[in-house]
């Protein structure tokens, strides 16, 4: 009887030790890993935040004085029309209003558009606030060399009418286009009921 | 000495991870559209890759055989999340033209590749070196196929017009096939100078093998089936 029962005792013990070994020792290895790893992000969390300065709107004061240089203090106004997809509606005093639209161009991420606009159709000024747009392609709506083809030209736009496109961006110039052309349908909107 | 050198130069040109060992390939054709979001790309992977280097190469006899790979990928994660966090506090918009390619730097073969093959068997001042070696040769040639597809496709590099005013870019380059065209010919630029130095007459049989061999990453396996 003695002789059978060591055996049986020696793998049980085999069983504990290699289950200490093998499942516990890694399991407390990796959840100290883990452990470690999220209080070190935590850190940076916690330095990165601090560094991100509240904003009083939507995009940096930067996107707005690029279209109206000289902006004084700005309000916002409700807007409760029928366009969809507006972001932002500031009001920058002389009649003037900065309208945010955003558009789903090709990338997963919409395009977001600042349009600035003192008369009915005509932009005065216009940022591209997001871009998530295929770089070389899509991404050169953002450049001043396709922006001044809009810049102070009558709308509503329309692609290959009054607005010469991108070759091979279609998608982002469309979005473009329909951020724009909603922005005008904003103004005309807030113009209405001012006069209302 | 010289081991350290030849461990930093490895990456760069004789085990270059995107024109040698063609790792990393997703990023390599998504991003190369402009040298500048290269440029990140390639930095922040260097970052990681050095960070998990060095964390990985320091907890090689804490970590467990049968959880090396999760463990791994928790310390690479988290680097990546630091790179993330960083860069959109500081640096915004190249945050923005990344987009989902910066935390895609987690499942980066070049990162759980060295991981692996280096970080996890060497020291830890090896396995920097190593990181950084790997990162500054994956940074190259990202800054190399993204200069040429920028400068065919717009006309500029480094968003600096060159040639854009009187000659059009080729579109073409700007699309994924460009990218594929773009790689797989400096791939065999690389391959035919490689090639033709190791074709050095001055060199004999048994030099080009060892030359060839310690860049191998299958190197032991071989070398225990010819001892065997």
């Amino acid at each position: 009887m003695k002789k059978n029962k060591t055996p049986e005792k020696n793998q049980k013990n085999d069983r504990g030790f290699s289950v200490f070994k093998e499942v516990l020792v890694p399991t407390f290895s990796l959840c100290l890993i883990l452990c470690v790893t999220v209080a070190l992000l935590a850190l940076t969390r916690h330095f990165t935040e601090k560094n991100a300065k509240p904003k009083l709107w939507r995009y940096e004061d930067s996107v707005y004085t690029q279209i109206y240089d000289d902006l004084g203090r700005m309000t916002e106004v409700a807007y409760t029309g029928e366009q969809e997809n507006v972001l932002e509606v500031l009001s920058a005093g002389e009649g003037r209003y900065l309208i945010s639209v955003s558009a789903k161009g090709y990338a997963s991420t919409p395009i977001e558009v600042v349009v600035g606009i003192q008369s009915s159709y005509v932009a005065d000024g216009i940022c591209v606030a997001v871009c998530e747009e295929t770089q070389g392609l899509g991404a050169n709506i953002t450049k001043d060399k396709f922006l001044e083809t809009v810049i102070g030209e009558e709308g509503p736009f329309v692609l290959g009418e009054n607005l010469d496109g991108i070759a091979a961006a279609t998608y982002s110039t469309k979005a473009f286009t329909k951020a724009v052309n909603t922005a005008f349908e904003v103004f005309e909107e807030i113009k209405e009921g001012d006069a209302q | 000495m010289k081991k350290k050198w030849q461990i930093l130069t490895n990456g760069i040109i004789k085990e270059n991870p995107t024109l040698v060992l063609l790792l990393g390939m997703c990023p390599t054709l998504a991003i190369t559209t402009g040298v500048i979001s290269a440029l990140g790309m390639g930095l922040a992977t260097t970052f990681v890759l050095v960070g998990s280097n060095t964390v990985i190469s320091l907890l090689r006899k804490f970590v467990q055989k049968t959880v090396r790979i999760p463990a791994y990928i928790v310390v690479i994660a988290g680097f990546v999340t630091m790179v993330e966090m960083l860069m959109k506090s500081y640096l915004p918009s190249l945050y923005g033209a990344l987009g989902i390619y910066l935390p895609l730097i987690v499942v980066n073969c070049i990162i759980l590749g060295r991981a692996e093959l280096f970080a996890s068997q060497n020291t830890v001042g090896d396995s920097a070196l190593d990181g950084l070696g790997m990162g500054a040769g994956f940074t190259l040639a990202l800054c190399l196929i993204a200069a040429v597809r920028e400068f065919f496709g717009t006309g500029c590099i480094a968003e600096i017009a060159i040639t854009e005013e009187w000659m059009p870019g080729m579109t073409f380059f700007i699309l994924p096939a460009g990218g594929f065209f773009t790689l797989g010919m400096i791939i065999a630029i690389v391959r035919y100078i490689t090639e033709k130095r190791n074709r050095d007459p001055q060199k004999n049989c048994r030099e080009r093998e060892e030359e060839f061999c310690e860049s191998c990453p299958n190197r032991a396996i071989c070398q225990n089936e010819k001892e065997g």
